[in-house]
């Protein structure tokens, strides 16, 4: 009788899997439960690492949605300075689950933020996404206009996506006392001012997320029947903890707690995936390499590995399309070419 | 530059608004003595894949079809003094469509359309002008033999339904606050190419109809609503604004106003 370890394969073993494997391309790591094409209609949302993957999905011309954009030839740094071309609409980071679950219920009118208009030097800014708008803007009612077309655009997004891929970026949080109200920054930090009064700091659990991440699926199905999830971690430690511990514990605990949750959660739902962004980026064979100088911030080499996982795993042939189908793109201000002709032709005859 | 007998040579290039200028040649020549006018434009989408290699401007496709009066396949910059390059939009479609498809939040007027901040519209305006400017000194250079002439707007009859109809350009019409803000762009056209040692000469005042349409006194004969299909043009000026707007030119340029018949001409026009 031999060990039940026998007739594993070699993903199944650290030395074969990860410390003999080359980290940017191990193999297995991602076994998809569902497809996803390029057809598909992706909904992303989540803390910073986040964007990154938004970006690469709109760089290989995948149906990422995104419902507040101009579609314009404006630099993509310029949009992002004002929260455009990062997310699916202009949320902004969202970096822990019940943040998001707020905003679907809020944009469903089932519920109002407390606070949610801070001030900075004299301007207003949306409390629930306060680096959209990086100089303020000059009235409160602006902010309540914008955010009214925005909760609109939120809707649309979930109700024309097919899956939705979220990471998970925190579990520390900043809220408001009486009304549970959470923020995406601690007040006094990109606005707003920090009363111990109104704020309190908040660091969630297993169950609580669990609990969210349960809810957040359920509504997501309500207003789009169908919809599946592709949860991720996010590989970015915290910057900074309010928990009163050791800013690496609590990054530990703060990764445990978000993986676990998307892991128990992938593994009750079929229509949930977990897609491990999260362990190729921190697999000590990698020895630090996707992270930059400062060991917080993933490199380019980290994201082209994180998403050449998700690419190979979904459209392995993707790259060949893209270059065979990435034709010169007319531009809509040039002159039509028949009447620029005319044009020319008629000033011959002169 | 001067040729022997002391006359400044002119280059107008570009895409097809070239025509305009070329269609006004005789009254340039009369009205502008002192000058000697060449001409070399192509449609824009050839001219915007022309090559530009040691000062000398090529089709890039040598099959690209050649009009009668281009004589040359090329053009060499080098014996001009001013170099007049015609029919540049600087995004002029998407920054129409920006503007009416909006609600700037700072301004009174609603349409329930998405809102967009000031902040964020100024950034985005001066981002697309800012890569037309990018684009205009990689592919030439910052010369100062340059001027850049923006092509013109289009024509006020393009607000009324029919084919070719301007589409961004009637919705915009319809806001209140888009004089303002066309206003703001072509500061910022100015301002970018200044910082970019370009010259530029935004479209005379004369011949507009309001602050971003051209008068239709300009049309090309037969390209109203009512030509053929394919004809319809509201976007290509005729031979009075060639010559309005290089009389213009040669003033701010120059300094320069025309002769003789000419002039009475320019009066006329200017009224």
């Amino acid at each position: 009788m031999g060990s039940p370890y026998d007739t594993l394969p070699a993903s199944a073993f650290w030395r074969s899997g990860v410390a003999e494997a080359e980290p940017s391309a191990i193999k297995g790591l991602y076994l998809p439960k569902f497809p996803i094409t390029r057809e598909t209609k992706i909904m992303t949302a989540g803390s910073c690492f986040a964007q990154h993957v938004h970006r690469a999905l709109v760089a290989r011309n995948w149906a990422v949605i995104d419902t507040e954009t101009p579609v314009a030839p404006i630099a993509r740094e310029v949009l992002n300075r004002f929260g455009y071309g990062l997310y699916s609409a202009r949320y902004g980071n969202i970096y822990t689950a019940r943040q998001m679950l707020q905003l679907l219920r809020e944009a469903l009118g089932e519920f109002t933020p407390a606070e949610p208009i801070w001030t900075r030097e004299g301007r207003y800014v949306d409390a629930q996404r306060p680096n959209v708008e990086p100089e303020g803007l000059e009235r409160p009612e602006h902010v309540r206009q914008a955010r009214r077309v925005h909760l609109r655009r939120v809707l649309r997004a979930v109700k024309e996506a097919e899956v939705f891929v979220f990471t998970l970026g925190l579990t520390e949080v900043w809220r408001h006392r009486d009304s549970g109200t959470v923020y995406p920054t601690a007040p006094g930090t990109l606005a707003g001012d920090y009363d111990p009064e109104h704020y309190e700091f908040h660091n969630f659990t297993l169950p609580e997320l669990r609990k969210d991440l349960e809810q957040l699926r359920t509504l997501l199905v309500l207003l789009r029947p169908g919809i599946r999830m592709v949860l991720t971690v996010s590989p970015v430690p915290l910057t900074a903890t309010a928990s009163g511990k050791h800013v690496m514990v609590s990054t530990g605990y703060s990764k445990a707690v978000l993986r676990a949750a998307a892991g128990e959660l992938a593994d009750s739902y079929g229509d949930v995936d977990y897609f491990p962004s999260y362990e190729l980026i921190t697999n000590p064979a990698a020895q630090g390499r996707f992270y930059k100088d400062n060991l917080r911030s993933v490199t380019d080499e980290g994201v082209a590995a994180a998403m050449s996982m998700f690419f190979q795993a979904h459209d392995p042939k993707g790259a060949a399309y893209v270059a065979a189908n990435t034709a010169a793109q007319g531009d809509e201000d040039e002159d039509d070419d028949l009447v620029c002709e005319e044009a020319l032709i008629e000033a011959a005859r002169s | 530059m001067t040729d022997k007998r002391g006359e400044q040579k002119v280059l107008i290039v570009g895409s097809s608004h070239t025509g305009a200028f070329y269609t006004a040649r005789e009254r340039i020549k009369t009205g502008f003595p002192g000058l000697e006018v060449s001409y070399f434009g192509m449609p824009g989408r050839i001219f915007s894949e022309a090559l530009f290699e040691n000062g000398i401007l090529r089709a890039a496709d040598a099959k690209a079809r050649k009009l009668a009066w281009m004589d040359r396949p090329e053009i060499d910059f080098a014996p001009f003094s001013l170099i007049i390059q015609v029919g540049e939009r600087f995004t002029l479609n998407h920054v129409m469509r920006l503007m009416a498809f909006h609600d700037v939040l700072e301004e009174a007027e609603r349409s329930g359309r998405a809102p967009i901040s000031s902040a964020a519209l100024t950034a985005f305006l001066t981002s697309m002008v800012q890569s037309r400017v990018d684009h205009i000194v990689d592919r030439f250079g910052a010369d100062d033999r340059y001027c850049i002439l923006p092509a013109p707007y289009p024509l006020a009859r393009s607000t009324t339904p029919g084919p070719k109809h301007e589409y961004g350009l009637t919705a915009l019409s319809q806001r209140g606050f888009a004089d303002q803000w066309m206003t703001r762009y072509e500061a910022i056209i100015t301002t970018r190419m200044q910082a970019a040692g370009l010259d530029v000469f935004l479209q005379p005042h004369e011949t507009r109809a309001g602050q971003f349409m051209t008068q239709d006194r300009y049309a090309r004969p037969g390209t109203d609503i009512t030509a053929p299909e394919g004809q319809v043009d509201h976007r290509h000026m005729n031979s009075d604004y060639g010559w309005q707007v290089f009389c213009a030119l040669a003033e701010h340029r120059l300094g320069l106003t025309p002769e003789g018949d000419a002039l009475s001409t320019q009066q006329k026009m200017t009224g």
